[in-house]
């Protein structure tokens, strides 16, 4: 693990974390910070992956919002399942959270990948950097 | 455990009595980048932070009035004065007025 933090010391996971863009090499979209896995480990707390995925994110919105991300859920086809990235694939923590191709290519979003076929048969959507 | 099970959870007192809410939680970046948890803020009610009390430099002045309002009650926990269970329940072995507020660390 050799992340690079920008100069950082300390950071407030809530406020500098969490809700982070995760792209993979290229700025290649993977997904958010949805939540973040925590590790006891000789007798300190460690944060040991981050979590995405929108099933992960509903443990964090208030309850009298969750039929929001329900009715995304319909039009997304499901809901994300919850994806890890082990912190030894994070290779720089700025404003976002890029992670090594393989991270990026393992932790997709499956809805993504849906709606990108769905969008790429509307005639002239052909993605311009291919 | 996951940091959703400590974001926003109640905090209870030495007595076991409730007394504020999990703002968010400070970690410190060591050799290497490991990320480990120094403490947890603290408030008296769930109000986020915007960044302003860690900063260097200072944002426009009366964002930074009001926040310092807002947040006149936050403190900070180092993780010695806490006691936080596998499910993320966590219980102060100080009490209230014994911990520093978040701008005096």
């Amino acid at each position: 693990m050799n992340i690079d933090w920008r100069g950082l010391e300390k950071i407030d996971l809530g406020t500098g974390l969490l809700d982070r863009q995760v792209n993979g090499p290229k700025q290649h979209p993977v997904g958010k910070v949805d939540d973040l896995e925590l590790t006891e480990r000789d007798g300190r707390i460690e944060v040991t992956a981050l979590i995405l995925g929108t099933a992960a994110l509903r443990e964090r919105v208030p309850r009298g919002f969750r039929w929001l991300l329900r009715a995304g859920f319909l039009f997304g086809g499901g809901s994300d399942q919850t994806r890890r990235i082990g912190f030894d694939q994070i290779k720089v923590v700025d404003s976002d959270v890029e992670v090594t191709s393989q991270a990026a290519e393992s932790a997709e979003s499956e809805t993504e990948r849906r709606l990108r076929r769905f969008i790429a048969r509307i005639p002239g959507a052909e993605d311009e950097s291919q | 455990m996951k940091a959703s099970d400590l974001l926003a959870s109640h905090v209870t007192g030495p007595g076991g009595d409730r007394v504020g809410v999990v703002i968010d939680v400070r970690a410190r970046i060591e050799d290497r980048g490991r990320l480990i948890l120094e403490g947890l803020v603290l408030g008296r009610r769930p109000l986020r932070l915007f960044g302003y009390e860690r900063r260097a430099e200072r944002g426009p002045f009366l964002l930074e009035r009001f926040e310092s309002f807002l947040h006149r009650g936050t403190k900070f926990a180092n993780m010695d004065q806490l006691e936080i269970s596998e499910t993320g329940q966590v219980r102060l072995k100080v009490g209230w007025d014994a911990l520093p507020h978040i701008t005096e660390i």
